[in-house]
């Protein structure tokens, strides 16, 4: 996991997360705060997807 | 007494001023046509998230992931326009993505159609910006495959991202609506009730 290609996907959630809620809020609060919702809302999908494939690769076998 | 709801931050009144001078700006260097605006908060994020992502994927793939294409567009799909068909290269649809960071793409513009030989020092003096032919870029690939490969994509989404902020300095933002308490949606549903039934005898009049 540490020396994962994985890592190559934090900072461009961060940097996605970000310019997203910053085209969507003027206020710099709404924009950190739904920026955190943005960020952690993909983390979570893809950490899903990748519980999901390392499931189908456990039974797989 | 009954305390009042606690309301959402409002959104400050935005002046846009000239709408094609900011979205050229915002397009020129990410974040510039926000900071012309007054909006610099936004301007600062924009920055950082967009020009530290071309950046960063500039440098992991050590200056060779943004070239303008030349003679060799390597391999093409076809667009149907209206009948007329007009054939695309795959790394003139990369280069265009990655324009749309404006600026920090002109080294390699100037690599590709001022100094192609590379005989002048441009950018940092190694061959950063200069169009690979299909070969070097094979090499290029096998020598450093993730790099390689996650550096054009850091390029080609600060591209995309720019797009964005673009259009945020044209139009201002999506506004998201906060969402409605059950409370306000039964209020509303009484109110709408109580003009119904007042219309009623009107028209029955």
């Amino acid at each position: 996991m540490l020396g994962s290609d994985l890592w190559y996907a934090v900072p461009l959630i961060v940097a996605f997360s970000l310019v997203y809620a910053a085209t969507r809020n003027e206020d710099r609060q709404l924009i950190l705060r739904h920026a955190l919702r943005v960020g952690l809302w993909i983390a979570g999908f893809m950490g899903g997807l990748y519980v999901l494939m390392l499931a189908i690769s456990f039974w797989a076998q | 007494m009954a305390a009042t709801p606690e309301k959402p931050p409002t959104t400050p009144p935005i002046h846009l001023k000239d709408r094609r001078i900011a979205a050229f700006l915002a397009w020129l260097v990410p974040g510039l046509g926000h900071f012309y605006q007054g909006r610099r908060f936004k301007a600062i994020v924009f920055f950082v998230c967009i020009f530290g992502t071309y950046s960063y994927g500039l440098a992991l793939g050590e200056g060779r992931v943004v070239y303008a294409p030349t003679r060799d567009t390597g391999e093409q799909f076809r667009l149907n326009l209206g009948g007329r068909k007009l054939a695309v290269g795959w790394r003139q649809l990369q280069f265009l993505t990655q324009a749309a960071v404006g600026l920090p793409i002109a080294p390699a513009v100037a690599a590709a159609y001022i100094d192609p030989d590379g005989s002048l020092p441009l950018a940092f003096g190694n061959r950063w910006f200069m169009p690979p032919d299909t070969q070097e870029l094979n090499e290029l690939y096998l020598l450093m495959p993730r790099r390689f490969e996650m550096g054009t994509l850091f390029t080609l989404v600060a591209g995309l991202l720019n797009i964005l902020a673009i259009f945020d300095a044209y139009g201002g933002p999506v506004i998201l609506e906060p969402k409605k308490r059950e409370e306000d949606e039964e209020e509303d549903k009484k109110d709408g009730e109580k003009k119904g039934k007042e219309a009623e005898p009107e028209k029955a009049a």
